[in-house]
């Protein structure tokens, strides 16, 4: 009896997803003392948080992660990745959500596509070539088409900013100039790469 | 009534379009052919209010710059869940400045021209003092003067203001009166060198008092009782003090795809002590004037004080009005026109102002062009007059937000003195200086 216990107690935890934490942190400089990576991606600095990680009611992941653009040392912009994976490691659902001033940039809950249904064959023909898809790489970009739709309803308005000196002899990327969504599609493929039997 | 053909068309309409919709659940017609009619449009007066309701302006905000996490350091305690203290910030202003220029006095009589040299520099402003949040409804603030002589250092404000309801708040402690659009600007936010001459010269410094803000609908309140002891101190709530009302409204305007904040004030002071009470605007009695040596008998006090005055903000300019009224022992009138302009939107902002008071009374109008502004702080030299104008044009450079700028101006005053005995004066100055506040 024992040993069917410490079997299932062995077996268990190499079924149930699981998160990478210290990989997904070496891959963005390494984790800091205070719990935040800070690094260069493109054409800005950025500073990820030390995902926050809990199990769901089916055995699945809940992640999130906070991802600041850095503006001299300030978070210019604060990003929320938001992430549910199944128990098998499946992206179920993601969302992106971006402070820039007093404006929020929201995708809103992005689920995992449905398959589409295979076409059928016609009698007399050749049988239509399926074509590949992969549910949570439409995901992501349905996940960053929203996103970029929203960004430029922010980049677009009418509000005007104003640059002291300093920040103009600073050079410094602010939200508007940043490419933003590139850095949090970085974040977003780190983060899928070291869930715990891959992210499907 | 008798029924037309076209009301009993006009009573269908909406069944015409519920059969349609009808059709489209039923699959009858594409939704897409079908022609909705116009949106109604209210015409006139209520559908521009109707646009322009509930528009909230929110002026520009500065880019991240790298002195931010310098000036940050002035908050020394933040925590929105203690009950209460939430916040404790120190606060300050310090502002040099210098003039370059002289003042013409023309001859008049047997007394030939003078010039008289305007150069200097000052350490205008030198404050210190705290910002506090408490109780998560009331802001404290105290501030320490120390630039000026002895009558002028001191405590340059105490005040504690509390929320007491939605639109309901009361101020207590030593603070300025409502008077006038400059009274409404924190002093390190204003973008000229110096207040109006004509603030300066008939408006109550900071005295102790009480004072209730009411936001109603459409208007906004303030009634508020001052002590008409003005010290650089404290002082004492003696006397019969000062009564304050004001009421002022906010419009928010749509020119374009740009909005516009305009608020408009009329603000009235009644002093009971007038002649009683220590000088109101300046202590300047038994002195002599630069322009022909004349005798000030008296420092005025005013007994009614009125203004009017908007003031109009825009992403990229502002504007703003002023109209002052005070009569007392003698009886002053001006007019005040400011305008900036973002040459460079957060960097470089162009500055003009025109000044203009008049009055019936010989002398009547006291003035110090150059660095000696505030007649509180210090009025070597002066003049004095009965017809004032200065054109003032200069730019302020923000190194860092509107904290830390360089300001430099040109201003062209001219008083003249016909009703007392014509040593009418034109003075022409080079201003400039560095303000840092946090």
């Amino acid at each position: 009896m024992k040993s069917i216990l410490l079997a299932l107690a062995l077996i268990t935890p190499a079924f149930a997803v699981g998160f990478d934490t210290e990989g997904f942190g070496q891959r963005l400089n390494g984790w800091k003392k205070n719990r935040t990576a800070v690094y260069d991606f493109t054409d800005a600095s950025y500073r990820t948080h030390m995902p926050t990680i809990t199990e769901t009611s089916d055995g699945g992941i809940y992640i999130s992660t906070q991802v600041d653009l850095l503006a001299f040392g300030d978070a210019g912009a604060i990003s929320h990745i938001d992430m549910t994976f199944s128990r098998g490691g499946t992206l179920l659902s993601a969302q992106l959500r971006s402070t820039i001033g007093r404006k929020t940039i929201d995708t809103g809950l992005v689920r995992r596509p449905e398959e589409p249904v295979p076409p059928v064959a016609v009698e007399g023909q050749p049988a239509p070539k399926a074509m590949p898809f992969n549910a949570a790489e439409e995901l992501i970009i349905e996940l960053f088409n929203r996103y970029d739709a929203e960004m430029r309803k922010v980049s677009e308005g009418k509000d005007a900013e104003k640059r002291d000196l300093f920040s103009r002899l600073g050079g410094s990327k602010n939200a508007k100039s940043a490419n933003l969504a590139a850095g949090l599609r970085h974040n977003c493929n780190l983060m899928l790469l070291h869930v715990g039997g891959g992210a499907k | 009534m008798r029924f037309s053909p076209l009301h009993f068309l006009l009573l269908a309409a909406p069944f015409v379009y519920a059969n349609e919709a009808l059709d489209v659940l039923e699959g009858k017609i594409d939704a897409n052919s079908i022609i909705l009619p116009p949106r109604e449009i209210p015409e006139g007066e209520e559908a521009e209010q109707e646009r322009v309701e509930n528009i909230i302006y929110l002026p520009p905000e500065w880019a991240p710059s790298p002195l931010d996490a310098v000036w940050s350091r002035s908050v020394l305690y933040d925590n929105s869940a203690n009950p209460f203290i939430q916040q404790f910030a120190v606060a300050g202003q310090y502002d040099f400045s210098a003039s370059f220029g002289k003042a013409e006095t023309i001859p008049s009589g047997a007394i030939p021209a003078r010039n008289t040299d305007l150069d200097g520099t000052r350490s205008r402003r030198a404050r210190l003092g705290a910002r506090i949040l408490a109780f998560n409804n009331t802001e404290i603030e105290a501030m320490g003067e120390f630039a000026g002589d002895t009558q002028y250092r001191g405590i340059e404000r105490l005040k504690a203001y509390t929320q007491v309801s939605e639109t309901t708040g009361v101020t207590l402690g030593k603070f300025r009166p409502n008077f006038g659009t400059e009274s409404r600007i924190e002093p390190s936010l204003s973008p000229y060198p110096y207040r109006g001459m004509l603030t300066n010269m008939v408006a109550p410094p900071a005295a102790l008092g009480v004072s209730i803000h009411h936001a109603g609908e459409t208007l906004d309140y303030d009634i508020g009782w001052f002590s008409s002891d003005f010290d650089p101190d404290l002082g004492s709530m003696g006397g019969d003090g000062m009564l304050n009302l004001s009421v002022s409204r906010t419009f928010v305007e749509r020119t374009g795809d740009t909005l516009a904040r305009t608020k408009w004030h009329v603000d009235y002071l009644h002093n009971f002590d007038a002649g009683r009470s220590n000088p109101q605007g300046y202590d300047l009695a038994g002195r002599s004037s630069a322009n022909g040596n004349q005798l000030i008998v008296q420092n005025p006090a005013y007994r009614h004080l009125f203004s009017v005055g908007m003031k109009m903000d825009s992403d990229s300019s502002s504007f703003s009005g002023d109209f002052q009224f005070a009569k007392g022992d003698s009886t002053v009138w001006g007019l005040t026109l400011g305008a900036t302009h973002w040459l460079i939107p957060g960097t470089l902002n162009l500055v003009g102002r025109y000044q203009y008071a008049g009055t019936d009374d010989p002398r009547g109008i006291v003035a110090a062009p150059g660095n000696s502004g505030d007649l509180r702080y210090d009025a070597s030299p002066f003049f004095a007059g009965d017809e004032y104008h200065s054109f003032y044009l200069g730019t302020n450079l923000h190194l860092y937000k509107d904290s830390l700028l360089i300001r430099n101006g040109v201003e062209y005053m001219i008083l003249n003195d016909e009703v007392g005995n014509s040593f009418n004066t034109e003075a022409f100055t080079w201003q400039t200086g560095a303000q840092l506040s946090f």
